[in-house]
C-alpha cells in the first residue's frame, strides 16, 4: 500500500493565519502530498504515502499546532 | 507545552474575561492617580494575555512557520522592556478579543451549511436481517456495504441503498428537488438525506457518509468552500510574503532609528488578518446562500465566470420543457370517455414506454384496470392486446397506416405526439402528448438577457419543427435542432475559439460533452452522479428560476469579495501612512486592524441580507 487520501475534521478554525500555519507545517512532513486546508469547513485533505508517514504523526503535529483533530477518515 | 496551549484553548473566554476585568481595574487606579498600581494591573494583563501567544508562536516557528503571534510576542515583549505597560496591556487585549469575536462571527457565515449538513442523520437503526424488528442504534460510520437497516416513517434514510422490505413515499426534494414524493417498493433505490413520509421500510446499504449522492454535494459544496478566484491566489501571495516582511522591517527600523516604539508599532501592524480572512468569507457566504436555495457551485470561480456577458445555450428536453410527457389534449370520438381511457391505461400498464406513463397517469388509480390478453409491442408503433375478446391496437400514425384504419384529421401542433386507441378496428380515441415547457420559463429567460446575457441559444437533438415551436415563444437568438451531443460540442467550442464565454445548461445526461466543455456547465437536477462530475454547477430544483438567482448571487458574492480587497489594502495603507506621520501607535494600529477584520467579515455577511432582491 502507498497512497491514501485522508480527511481530517478540526476544531473550527477561526484565525485567519491557521490556514497558512497548518499547511507551512505540513508540507515540510516527508510523504504528505495534495495537502489542503479547508478554512471554512475546518478540514484538512490530503494524500499520505503511508510507507514513509502516518495518520498519528500528522495528528501529533497538528495538536502541537494548537489544532486537536477530531475525526480522521481514510480512503485508499 | 502543549498541554498548556490547549487549556488555554479551552479557558479562552475565562482568560479573556479575566483580562477584561484586569484592564477595567487598570483604568480604575489610573483614574483614582493610583499609578503603580495601575502599572501592575496592565502588567498582569499583559502577561496572562501574551502567554498563550506566545506558545502558539513557538510551536508555529517549530514547523517554520513565521506566524502573526510571533510578531505579536516581540512588540509585547518589547513593549514590556521599555516598560510601556499600558500599550502591551491593551495591545494583547484587542488580540484576544478580536480572536473570540472572529470565532462568533465565523460561525456565524459557517451557518449555511450547517444547516444543511444537520438535516443528514447520524446514526442508523441496524437490523441483522430483513425480517428483524430487533434494532440496533448506532453511528452511521460503522455500517458497513450489504447491512440492513430500519427506516421509520417520518425519518430520514441514512444511507444510500436499495429497498428489500416495506414499501413508502419518500420525499427525494433534498436530492432531485422534486417535491412530490416518489413510491419506494422492494428493488427502489433510495437516497441518504431524502425524507420516509409513511410506512416502515428496510433499506439494504449500497454506500455509506461522503460516498452517498447527498454526501457528494455536501463535499463538493464544502471544497467550494475553500476553492480560490484569481482574486484569492492575488491575496494569498501577498499574504505569505507579507508577515516575514513585516518582520525583517520592523528589525530594520529598530536598527535604523534605534526607536523601539516605532519598530514594535510596526509589528503590530504585520497582521494581515482582513486581507487573508476578506475574500474568503465572502466567498462561503455566496456558495453557503447559493446551497441554500438549491444551487450547488464546485467552485467560487465559477461566480466569476456567471457575472460576465455570457453566451447562454440551452438543451430543450429537460432542460426548457419539463422531460415527462403529459397529455395535453383528448380527444373522444366514439363511446364513453371514462371507459376508454381505461382500455388506453390497461394496454399502456403493460409497456414501459414514456408515453405509456403519460397515458396512466391521466387514469384514475381508483379504477381498477381491465385485463389484457395477448398484449404484443410492435417497436416505433404501439401495441396490440385483447381485452373482453375485442381487438384494441394501441399506437401512432404509422401503426394507422400499417393496419391500414383512416384517422380523421385533427388540428395538431407540430410538436406534439399523437396516440389513437383502436376498438375492433374503429378509432375511439385520440390523445395528444407532449413534453410541456417549465412553468414561467419565458419570464426567467427574459431575467437572464436582462442581467446581461449576449445571447440566448436553443441546440437541441429533437427535430426542427418541434424546435421551432418551442423557440417561437421564448426570446432566443438562434435555435437549432437535429443536433447529437458532438454537435452541440462542436458549437461551443466554435464560440469559445472567437472569444466568447459559454454557459451550457443540460439535463447532465446526453450533454455531458457541451457541459464540460463550456466555461460554467449548469446541469438540471442533482441527484445523478453523471450530472454532478460534468457540471460546475447543479440546479438541485431543476428550476430555471435558479440560473438567474445563481448569476444575482455572482454578482452579489463577486462586488462583495471587492470590497472586501479594498477594505484589506486600504487599511494597511492607512496604517502605514499613520505610522509614519506618527498618527498610529501600537494600541491604536492594533484596534484598527481587528476593526478591519471585523469589517470585512460584517460586509460578508451582509450577503444575507440580499434575500429582500429576490
Amino acid at each position: 500500500m502507498a497512497n491514501i487520501k485522508v480527511t481530517m475534521q478540526l476544531d473550527d478554525l477561526s484565525c485567519p493565519s491557521c490556514m497558512i500555519k497548518i499547511q507551512k507545517a505540513l508540507s515540510g512532513q516527508s510523504g504528505l502530498s495534495d495537502i489542503k486546508v479547508l478554512f471554512n469547513a475546518s478540514k484538512i485533505k490530503l494524500n499520505l504515502d503511508d510507507t514513509l508517514n502516518d495518520v498519528d504523526q500528522i495528528k501529533i503535529i497538528l495538536n502541537h499546532l494548537g489544532y486537536p483533530v477530531q475525526r480522521v477518515t481514510v480512503k485508499e | 507545552m502543549y498541554a498548556i496551549q490547549n487549556l488555554f484553548k479551552k479557558f479562552q473566554k475565562e482568560n479573556l474575561i479575566g483580562m477584561t476585568l484586569l484592564l477595567i481595574l487598570a483604568f480604575g487606579f489610573k483614574f483614582g492617580n493610583l499609578i503603580n498600581l495601575s502599572q501592575i494591573m496592565m502588567l498582569l494583563t499583559a502577561l496572562i494575555g501574551v502567554l498563550p501567544i506566545l506558545i502558539r508562536a513557538f510551536s508555529a516557528l517549530k514547523y517554520k512557520s513565521i506566524a502573526i503571534e510571533l510578531l505579536i510576542s516581540i512588540a509585547v515583549i518589547g513593549a514590556l522592556l521599555i516598560h510601556e505597560y499600558d500599550e502591551a496591556g491593551i495591545v494583547v487585549w484587542l488580540f484576544a478579543i478580536g480572536d473570540w469575536l472572529q470565532m462568533i462571527m465565523m460561525n456565524k457565515t459557517r451557518q449555511s451549511i450547517r444547516e444543511l449538513m444537520d438535516t443528514f442523520p447520524t446514526t442508523a437503526l441496524k437490523i441483522s436481517t430483513p425480517d428483524d424488528r430487533q434494532y440496533q442504534e448506532v453511528d452511521i460510520d460503522e455500517l458497513v456495504v450489504d447491512q440492513y437497516v430500519l427506516v421509520k416513517s417520518g425519518s430520514t434514510i441514512p444511507v444510500d441503498g436499495v429497498v428489500v422490505q416495506g414499501s413508502s413515499y419518500v420525499n427525494e426534494a433534498s436530492i432531485t428537488g422534486e417535491s412530490k414524493p416518489a413510491h419506494k417498493k422492494v428493488l427502489s433505490k433510495v437516497f441518504a438525506g431524502t425524507i420516509v413520509n409513511d410506512g416502515t421500510i428496510v433499506v439494504q446499504v449500497i454506500k455509506i457518509g461522503d460516498e452517498t449522492v447527498f454526501g457528494k454535494l455536501i463535499e463538493l459544496i464544502e471544497d467550494a468552500q475553500d476553492s480560490q478566484t484569481k482574486e484569492q491566489r492575488f491575496v494569498d501571495k501577498f499574504a505569505r510574503y507579507y508577515t516575514p516582511v513585516i518582520l525583517v522591517l520592523g528589525i530594520i527600523v529598530a536598527l535604523w532609528t534605534k526607536n523601539m516604539e516605532t519598530a514594535i508599532t510596526v509589528l503590530v501592524l504585520g497582521c494581515p488578518g482582513a486581507l487573508v480572512i476578506g475574500v474568503p468569507v465572502s466567498t462561503v457566504m455566496g456558495i453557503g446562500m447559493a446551497a441554500k436555495n438549491g444551487i450547488i457551485t464546485k467552485g467560487a470561480a465559477n461566480f466569476n465566470i456567471l457575472s460576465r456577458k455570457n453566451y447562454f445555450i440551452f438543451d430543450k428536453t429537460g432542460t426548457l420543457t419539463v422531460g415527462e410527457p403529459t397529455v395535453v389534449n383528448i380527444k373522444n370520438l366514439l363511446g364513453d370517455r371514462e371507459h376508454n381511457i381505461k382500455l388506453l391505461a390497461s394496454v399502456e400498464n403493460e409497456s414501459n414506454h414514456p408515453l405509456a406513463r403519460a397515458i396512466l397517469n391521466i387514469h384514475n388509480d381508483d379504477n381498477a384496470l381491465y385485463l389484457a390478453q395477448d398484449v404484443k409491442s410492435i417497436a416505433g408503433q404501439g401495441m396490440r392486446a385483447q381485452i373482453n375478446h375485442k381487438s384494441i391496437l394501441v399506437g401512432n400514425q404509422k401503426m394507422m397506416k400499417t393496419e391500414n384504419i383512416s384517422i380523421p384529421s385533427l388540428v395538431m401542433n407540430k410538436s406534439d405526439s399523437q396516440v389513437i386507441l383502436v376498438v375492433d378496428r374503429q378509432v375511439h380515441m385520440v390523445l395528444m402528448i407532449n413534453d410541456q415547457l417549465r412553468p414561467q420559463i419565458k419570464e426567467n429567460l427574459d431575467q437572464i438577457k436582462q442581467q446581461g446575457a449576449k445571447k440566448l441559444m436553443l441546440l437541441s437533438g429533437d427535430n426542427q419543427a418541434a424546435v421551432d415551436v418551442v423557440a417561437n415563444k421564448l426570446p432566443f437568438d438562434t435555435a437549432i435542432g437535429n443536433l447529437l451531443p458532438a454537435d452541440k460540442l462542436a458549437i461551443v467550442k466554435k464560440l469559445q475559439v472567437q472569444g466568447e464565454s459559454v454557459v451550457f445548461v443540460g439535463d447532465g445526461i446526453n450533454d455531458g460533452p457541451a457541459l464540460s466543455q463550456a466555461d460554467l456547465g449548469i446541469a438540471m437536477g442533482g441527484g445523478t452522479d453523471i450530472a454532478i462530475d460534468v457540471s460546475d454547477l447543479v440546479l438541485v430544483n431543476s428550476d430555471p428560476v435558479q440560473i438567474s438567482l445563481a448569476i444575482k448571487i455572482a454578482h452579489a458574492t463577486m462586488r462583495n469579495m471587492k470590497q472586501n480587497i479594498f477594505i484589506a489594502l486600504a487599511t494597511v495603507l492607512i496604517l502605514f501612512v499613520g505610522l509614519f506621520t506618527n498618527y498610529v501607535d501600537m494600541s491604536i494600529g492594533m484596534l484598527v486592524h481587528e476593526l478591519s477584520v471585523l469589517l470585512v467579515v460584517i460586509n460578508a455577511l451582509s450577503l444575507n441580507y440580499l434575500k429582500s432582491l429576490f
